[in-house]
C-alpha cells in the first residue's frame, strides 16, 4: 500500500467522522431545549434557590425523557426578567433575537419558565418557541400552594408546552405520513417526543435561502385551516389524515429550500370564538349561518349553533376528537368546510361566501312557486266550472266564465316575470352566482311542466261549438 | 178584559154606543110618556128656559124619522139633551169607579160635545177620581201624571196640590228604595222648580232626608281625610252627591276632594293585566305597560322618517351619521348619573333590558360620561332609530318595587281592576288621577250607556261599528290612536297542517276578511284606516301615513276563495301522505309515517276575551267550516304568544306596532319559533336591523313584506284604527296618541254628577 494511498484513507475517514458529526438524521437527533428561568416573590426565590431548579430540570429530563432531549436550563437574560414576571406572553422573537442572535437557530425549543410568588401561592407558567419554525406555543399555567412541589411542577409544565415537531411526506388524496423528530430515540410510547392516533398537528411552511437559514421575511407560512390527524404509524412514521378546508392543502411546488413541517397542537382553553365575515376588502359580520361539527369519520354532523349578530360562534372542545369537522351551512346550502382544533386559537376567522342573496333568491322563487301552485288551481277550478255549465246547458254562463278565464294570469306570464325579476339577485361572487342560476333554472324547468296553453283553446273551441249548437236549435 | 166587556156590554145598554138621541117627557092624559127624538139645534145651544106654553115644538121620532111631530110647550114635562145625558151617565160611570169606561164616555163626549156645559168639570173630576184609585192601586207615577195634567188645567182646584204631594211622596219612597236618588231628586226638583215648593209638603220632607243622609256622609268624608283615606273620602264624597246632587256646598267638598283624590273610572271591553311585560306587542298589554313603565325613550308621535321619541330622563340627540347617540340627563328630571346609565348599558348581565335593547348593546361601540349626565354612545354601525332601542327602564335593579312608573297594581275584583298612584314617582303632577280603575264591559254599548250617565269617565277602545254614531254625540270627544291595531292568527307548528304552507295559504283563501271586518266589525261601515291587510306589517291610518314605511300596498290583499282552500288543503293532504314520504325518505320512513298518517281534525282557536276578538273569531269559524275544517274556540289570556303553551292551534292576537323596524322583527320573533321561519325570512328580519339608510329600510321591508305575503308565518287578518271616547270634563288627553296612557300625568278630571240611565 503506498503512502498516498494511506493518507486518502486517512482523510476519508477523517473527514467521514466530521460529516458524522455535523448532521444527524433528523429522526435519530435530539430535540435541543433550553429552558429559561425566571424566579421571584419568595425569599426562598434567591440565586441558589434558581441553580438549584435549573439543575433539577436538567437531571430530571435526562431521567424522565431520555436521550429525546437535550435540555438545558439556565437563569433567563435580565431584560427578560421584569417582561416575563408581567406577562410571559409579553416576550418576543424580537426581544430574544436581540439578546442572543444565534441562539433561535441552534436550539429546537426555548421554554420560558416563570416561577413567581404572589397572594400565598406560587405560580408557575411556561411557553414555549418552536425555533424552526418561529412559532410560539400557547401559555399553560399552573398555581400550587406547596413549595416543594415547584420544581417537579415546572417539569411536567414543560413537558406540557412542548409540542413534538415533524416533517411532511408529500400528500395523496388527502393523505399524509410524518417523520417526527427524534422519533427513532423514542424508546417509551408516552415519550414527550412521541405522538398517540387522534392526535393533531398543524402545518408549517419553512422556505430557506440558499444558505440553509430561514428567509426573512416571509420564510415562515401557516398553512391555514390545515390540520394532520395522527391516524396509525408505519416504519417511516406517523401516518396522517390532512383536513383543511381548501381543495388541494398542501401543494405548491416542490424545492429542497421549502421545508414541511408540522407542529403538534396543544390546546390550552375549553374553546374557540369562530367569527364569519364575508371576503372583500370591507368584510362584514356574517350573522344567522348554522355551524355544523363532525367529530369522527362516521358520525352525523350535529348542529352547534347559529352564528350571532357579530358573526360569531364558541366552539367548544369534544371529548370525542381533538379535531373537529365544521360545516357551514345557509338554508339548504353548504357554504364551507372548516376543520377545527377547538382551544388552540382563542379566535379564528374564515371568510365565507356571502350567501345572502342567494337566500333572498330561494326565498322569492319559493313564494313564485306558490303563485304557479294558485294559478294552475285557480285555471283547473274554473276550467270546471265552465265545463259544469257547458255540461248543464248553460252557454250564457259558460261564456261568462270563459271571460274571466282570459283573464286569469297564465304561467306563461309568472315566467315572464320571474326572468326578469333574476336581474334583481345578481352577486359578484362567481360561484354564489352559480347557485342563484340554477335556482332560476330549476324554477323555470318546474314552471314549464305546467304550462296549460292547451287548455285555454280546448275551453275556447267547446264553448264556441256549444253557442254554435244553441243558435242552430 | 172581562170586565171591559161587562163594561162594553152595560155600553151597549147605555148612552155610550147608542145614536145621538133627546129624551122628551110629554104629559099626556094617561100620563107621562118618553120619546126619543131626533136631537133638535136650539138656538142658544140648550131648549128654552121659559117658552110660551103654547108654542109648538117641532120634533121627529128617532123610531119615525122624516115624520115631523108638534107638541106644545105646555105638554112638553121635560126635554133632555142627548150630551147632558151623556154626560151624567159619564158621571155616574165615574161614580161606579169603572174609569176605563168613563175615558170612552169622555173621548165621545169630547167629539161630540166639547163645548158641552160642565163637562171640563166632569172630566176633571173623572181625572181625579182615576188618579185616586190609581193611586190606591199603587200606580203613583200615572196617578201622578193625571193629577200634573188637572193642576196644570185647574191650579186652584182645592186640595190637588196636597194629592199631588202624597203621590210624589209615594214615588220618591219607591225610588230610594230602589236605591234610584237619581230618579228621586229629579222628580224633588220638577217641584222644587216651580216657585211653588211651599204648597207640596213632600219637597221639603225630602230634601231634609237627603241633606240629613249627604250631611251624614260628609261629616265622614271628612273623617278619612283626617285618617289619611282619601279613597275612602272620595268614594263618601261621590255618594253625597249622589244621594243629593245640589246638597249645598256639596259640589265645592267634592271637587276638593277630586283635587286631593282625583279618581279615573275607564270602561274597557277586553281584560286588564296586574302588569304587563315591558315588551308586551298585545293591545291591552301596551295600553297598560305605560302605567308601570318609564323608559329611556318613549314613542310620542311619527314624523316623516319613523317614530318620534322623547325622553322623560332628558334628551335624546341622534347623531347625522346615525353612528350615535347622545343621552343628556336632567338633573331636574332625574337623579340618576350618566356614569350609572353607562354601567346598565355596558353590563350584559343587568336587569331591566329587554330584547329590544339587547339589539342595541350588540351593536354599542363605545361608551362614554360627560359632566357626569351626558352620557355618549357611539355605534359599530348605523341604525336609522337607535331611540327606539333605548326603550328600557334605566336603573330597574336599583329600584324599590319591579316597576318604576306612575301607577301600580292594587287590586282586581270581579270586572274592576284599580291601579294606584306610587307616591314616589318622580313626575307626578299635583292634579293627576291618583286612581285609575278599569271597569270591564260585555260590550261597547253598555259602556257607552255609563259614560254618557257619568259612571265612567272614558271608554279605552270602542268597538268599531259605534264609533260613527258616538262622533255626533256632543257631550263627549271622541279620538282615535295614532297607531293601528293589527289582528293576526297565529299557527302552531306543531300541527302538521299548521307547519305546511300550503295549508295556511288556505286558511287566508277560505276567510272572508273583508266581509268579517265590514259586515260584523264595522257593522256595515268604514273607517279610515280600518283595512284587511296582506301581511302583519302596519298599513298606517292613510296613505301619507309615515308609519306605513313598511308596508307595500302593491302587494294584494289574497281575495277570498273558498274553492282554492278546498284544494289547497287537498294539496296538503297529499304532501302529508305516507306516499309522498316513502319518495322523499324511502320505505323505512314512509312505514314509520304510515302509522302516524295525520287528521286534520278539529282546530282548536284561541283568543283573548275581547269583544273584537269575540265578534271576530265567530265567523271565522263558520267560514272554515264551509271548506270543511271543523273549529272549537277557546279563551286564553291574551299575553300569551306561543299557541303550543295555550294549547291551542290557531292563536288570535291582537298586536299594536310602535316602531315597524324593531317591533315587526321582535313580532315575529316571539310568536314563531325560529326553527320555523324559512332562512330567507330570518335572513330578511336581521338585514332590517342593519339598515343604515330610508332607502335600505323600504327595500328590506319589501323583501319581508313579500315573504310574509308568501310564507304566511303568522296569518293577517286586518287593522283597526281604534278610536276611544271620554267625557268633556277630563282634560289633557292627548290628541291621536299612541298608546291611552301617554300623557297620564297631564290628565285633569272634574266632578260629574251620574245621572240616571
Amino acid at each position: 500500500m503506498t503512502f498516498r494511498f494511506l493518507l486518502l484513507i486517512v482523510g476519508f475517514l477523517v473527514l467521514a467522522g466530521s460529516a458524522v458529526q455535523a448532521k444527524e438524521p433528523w429522526e435519530y437527533s435530539p430535540y435541543q431545549i433550553k429552558v429559561w428561568t425566571i424566579i421571584s416573590g419568595h425569599p426562598s426565590f434567591d440565586a441558589s434557590a434558581q441553580e438549584q431548579l435549573n439543575q433539577y430540570l436538567e437531571d430530571r429530563a435526562w431521567s424522565a425523557v431520555g436521550s429525546v432531549w437535550k435540555l438545558q436550563a439556565e437563569s433567563a437574560p435580565l431584560p427578560l426578567r421584569q417582561l416575563g414576571l408581567r406577562d410571559i406572553e409579553e416576550i418576543n422573537l424580537e426581544q430574544i433575537k436581540s439578546l442572543s442572535p444565534e441562539l433561535i437557530d441552534e436550539i429546537d425549543k426555548l421554554v420560558i419558565l416563570v416561577v413567581s410568588y404572589k397572594n400565598n401561592r406560587t405560580e408557575i407558567s411556561a411557553r414555549e418557541l418552536d425555533c424552526r419554525t418561529r412559532i410560539w406555543g400557547p401559555k399553560h399555567q399552573r398555581n400550587i400552594v406547596q413549595q416543594t412541589v415547584v420544581a417537579s411542577e415546572s417539569f411536567e409544565l414543560i413537558l406540557q408546552v412542548f409540542s413534538p415537531i415533524g416533517i411532511i411526506d408529500k400528500v395523496v388524496d388527502l393523505k399524509t405520513s410524518v417523520v417526527l423528530k427524534a422519533q427513532g430515540l423514542i424508546v417509551q410510547y408516552n415519550s414527550p417526543a412521541n405522538l398517540p392516533n387522534g392526535h393533531v398537528m398543524f402545518p408549517v411552511i419553512r422556505r430557506n435561502d440558499r444558505t440553509g437559514k430561514l428567509r426573512e421575511p416571509g420564510g415562515i407560512q401557516l398553512e391555514e385551516w390545515t390540520y394532520l390527524k395522527i391516524t396509525g404509524e408505519d416504519w417511516q412514521g406517523k401516518l396522517c389524515n390532512v383536513s383543511s378546508g381548501f381543495s388541494r392543502p398542501l401543494g405548491g411546488r416542490k424545492s429542497v429550500r421549502i421545508e414541511r413541517l408540522a407542529i403538534a397542537a396543544k390546546p390550552d382553553r375549553p374553546t374557540t370564538m369562530l367569527t364569519l365575515e364575508t371576503k372583500g376588502e370591507d368584510p362584514v359580520p356574517l350573522e344567522g349561518y348554522e355551524i355544523y361539527a363532525k367529530d369522527t369519520e362516521n358520525a352525523e354532523p350535529v348542529l352547534i349553533g347559529e352564528t350571532d349578530y357579530n358573526g360569531r360562534i364558541e366552539i367548544p372542545y369534544s371529548s370525542e376528537s381533538m379535531l373537529r369537522l365544521l360545516y357551514v351551512r345557509s338554508g339548504n346550502n353548504l357554504l364551507a368546510r372548516l376543520p377545527v382544533v377547538p382551544g388552540l386559537n382563542a379566535t379564528m376567522i374564515a371568510k365565507v361566501a356571502d350567501d345572502a342573496r342567494r337566500l333572498d333568491a330561494e326565498g322569492y322563487l319559493y313564494g313564485w312557486r306558490d303563485q304557479v301552485v294558485d294559478t294552475v288551481a285557480r285555471r283547473q277550478l274554473l276550467a270546471r266550472r265552465i265545463r259544469k255549465e257547458l255540461s248543464n246547458g248553460n252557454v250564457e254562463n259558460a261564456d261568462k266564465w270563459y271571460q274571466d278565464f282570459k283573464e286569469l294570469k297564465t304561467v306563461d306570464e309568472l315566467t315572464q316575470e320571474v326572468r326578469k325579476a333574476k336581474a334583481n339577485f345578481q352577486q359578484n361572487d362567481r360561484v354564489t352566482q352559480a347557485r342563484i342560476d340554477k335556482l332560476f333554472v330549476d324554477a323555470q324547468e318546474l314552471a314549464g311542466h305546467h304550462r296549460d296553453q292547451g287548455l285555454a283553446n280546448t275551453l275556447r273551441d267547446e264553448v264556441n261549438a256549444a253557442k254554435k249548437a244553441k243558435l242552430m236549435q | 178584559m172581562l170586565t171591559l166587556c161587562l163594561e162594553s156590554t152595560q155600553a151597549q145598554d147605555s148612552l155610550l154606543n147608542s145614536p145621538a138621541f133627546d129624551r122628551l117627557i110629554v104629559l099626556q092624559k094617561t100620563g107621562e110618556e118618553e120619546f126619543k127624538v131626533v136631537p133638535i139645534s136650539f138656538p142658544n145651544g140648550t131648549p128654552p128656559v121659559a117658552p110660551n106654553p103654547v108654542s109648538v115644538l117641532t120634533l121627529e121620532l128617532v123610531s119615525e124619522p122624516g115624520k115631523k111631530y108638534e107638541v106644545k110647550w105646555r105638554d112638553i114635562k121635560k126635554y133632555e139633551q142627548f150630551g147632558n145625558m151623556l154626560l151624567a151617565e159619564a158621571n155616574e160611570v165615574v161614580a161606579q169607579k169603572k174609569f176605563d169606561l168613563a175615558y170612552l164616555y169622555f173621548e165621545r163626549l169630547l167629539v161630540e160635545y166639547p163645548k158641552h156645559k160642565g163637562l171640563p168639570e166632569s172630566i176633571e173630576e173623572y181625572q181625579v177620581q182615576n188618579a185616586f184609585a190609581l193611586y190606591q192601586q199603587n200606580e203613583f207615577n200615572q196617578a201622578l201624571g193625571i193629577l200634573d195634567g188637572v193642576r196644570e188645567k185647574s191650579p186652584q182646584r182645592a186640595g190637588i196640590d196636597a194629592s199631588i204631594s202624597r203621590v210624589a211622596d209615594k214615588i220618591v219612597e219607591d225610588y230610594i228604595a230602589k236605591d234610584r236618588y237619581d230618579a228621586a231628586f229629579t222628580l224633588i226638583q220638577r217641584y222644587q222648580a216651580t216657585n211653588q215648593a211651599a204648597r207640596f209638603p213632600f219637597v221639603a220632607k225630602w230634601i231634609k232626608v237627603f241633606t240629613d243622609k249627604a250631611e251624614a256622609l260628609r261629616v265622614k268624608s271628612k273623617a278619612s281625610i283626617d285618617a289619611g283615606d282619601p279613597r275612602t273620602a272620595y268614594d263618601l264624597a261621590k255618594e253625597m252627591l249622589r244621594i243629593y246632587p245640589k246638597f249645598p256646598g256639596g259640589i265645592e267638598y267634592f271637587q276638593e276632594i277630586v283635587r286631593k283624590y282625583p279618581l279615573l273610572q275607564v270602561g274597557t271591553t277586553s281584560v286588564s293585566t296586574k302588569q304587563p311585560s315591558l315588551d308586551s306587542l298585545t293591545w291591552s298589554g301596551s295600553r297598560d305597560r305605560r302605567l308601570f313603565y318609564r323608559t329611556l325613550s318613549e314613542v310620542i308621535g311619527y314624523g316623516a322618517e319613523g317614530g318620534e321619541y322623547a325622553s322623560p330622563y332628558g334628551s335624546l340627540v341622534r347623531g347625522i351619521d346615525g353612528r350615535s347617540i347622545d343621552i343628556l340627563l336632567r338633573s331636574r328630571l332625574t337623579s340618576m348619573s350618566g356614569f350609572d346609565l353607562s354601567r346598565q348599558i355596558l353590563n350584559k348581565h343587568s336587569v331591566g333590558l329587554s330584547p329590544i335593547t339587547e339589539q342595541f348593546r350588540r351593536i354599542v361601540d363605545q361608551v362614554y360620561v360627560e359632566n357626569i349626565l351626558d352620557v355618549h354612545v357611539t355605534l359599530s354601525q348605523t341604525h336609522i332609530r337607535p331611540e327606539s332601542l333605548l326603550r328600557f327602564i334605566p336603573q330597574l335593579d336599583q329600584l324599590q318595587e319591579t316597576t318604576n312608573g306612575p301607577y301600580r297594581f292594587l287590586e282586581q275584583e270581579a270586572e274592576i281592576t284599580r291601579y294606584v298612584l306610587q307616591k314616589e314617582y318622580p313626575w307626578k303632577q299635583p292634579l293627576q288621577p291618583v286612581e285609575i280603575v278599569h271597569q270591564r264591559y260585555e260590550s261597547t254599548r253598555q259602556a257607552i250607556a255609563d259614560l254618557r250617565s257619568g259612571k265612567i269617565d272614558l271608554i279605552d277602545r270602542l268597538f268599531p261599528g259605534n264609533v260613527a254614531a258616538l262622533q255626533d254625540d256632543e257631550s263627549l270627544v271622541v279620538n282615535s290612536y295614532r297607531a293601528p291595531t293589527m289582528h293576526v292568527l297565529v299557527p302552531n307548528y306543531e300541527n302538521p297542517y299548521l307547519a305546511n304552507r300550503n295549508f295556511r295559504r288556505a286558511l287566508v283563501y277560505a276567510i272572508n276578511r273583508q266581509n268579517i271586518l265590514t259586515g260584523r266589525l264595522l257593522s256595515g261601515g268604514t273607517q279610515e284606516g280600518t283595512q284587511v291587510i296582506s301581511a302583519p306589517i302596519p298599513a298606517g291610518i292613510n296613505n301619507d301615513d309615515p308609519l306605513a314605511y313598511g308596508y307595500n300596498p302593491a302587494i294584494d290583499i289574497r281575495p277570498y276563495e273558498p274553492q282554492m282552500a278546498v284544494a289547497l288543503i287537498r294539496l296538503t293532504e297529499i304532501e302529508l301522505a305516507p306516499k309522498a314520504k316513502e319518495k322523499e325518505e324511502g320505505e323505512e320512513a314512509a312505514a314509520e309515517a304510515e302509522a302516524e298518517a295525520p287528521a286534520l281534525g278539529t282546530l282548536i282557536l284561541g283568543h283573548p276575551d275581547s269583544e273584537i276578538s269575540r265578534e271576530a273569531v265567530e265567523p271565522i269559524v263558520q267560514f272554515l267550516k264551509r271548506v270543511g275544517i271543523t273549529c272549537e274556540l277557546k279563551v286564553i289570556d291574551a299575553e300569551i304568544t306561543n299557541p303550543v303553551e295555550a294549547e291551542v292551534d290557531l292563536l288570535y292576537a291582537e298586536i299594536h306596532i310602535e316602531e315597524p323596524l324593531v317591533d315587526v322583527p321582535i313580532l315575529f320573533r316571539r310568536y314563531v319559533a325560529q326553527e320555523n321561519l324559512s332562512p330567507a325570512f330570518r335572513l330578511g328580519l336581521r338585514e332590517l336591523g342593519r339598515s343604515r339608510n330610508w332607502e335600505q329600510v323600504r327595500n328590506r321591508f319589501n323583501s319581508v313584506h313579500r315573504l310574509a305575503y308568501d310564507e304566511l308565518p303568522i296569518l293577517p287578518l286586518w287593522q283597526i284604527h281604534d278610536h276611544f271616547a271620554y267625557s268633556k270634563t277630563l282634560n289633557g288627553v292627548t290628541y291621536q296618541p299612541v298608546n291611552l296612557y301617554q300623557s297620564i300625568e297631564k290628565w285633569e278630571t272634574t266632578p260629574r254628577i251620574i245621572t240616571s240611565d
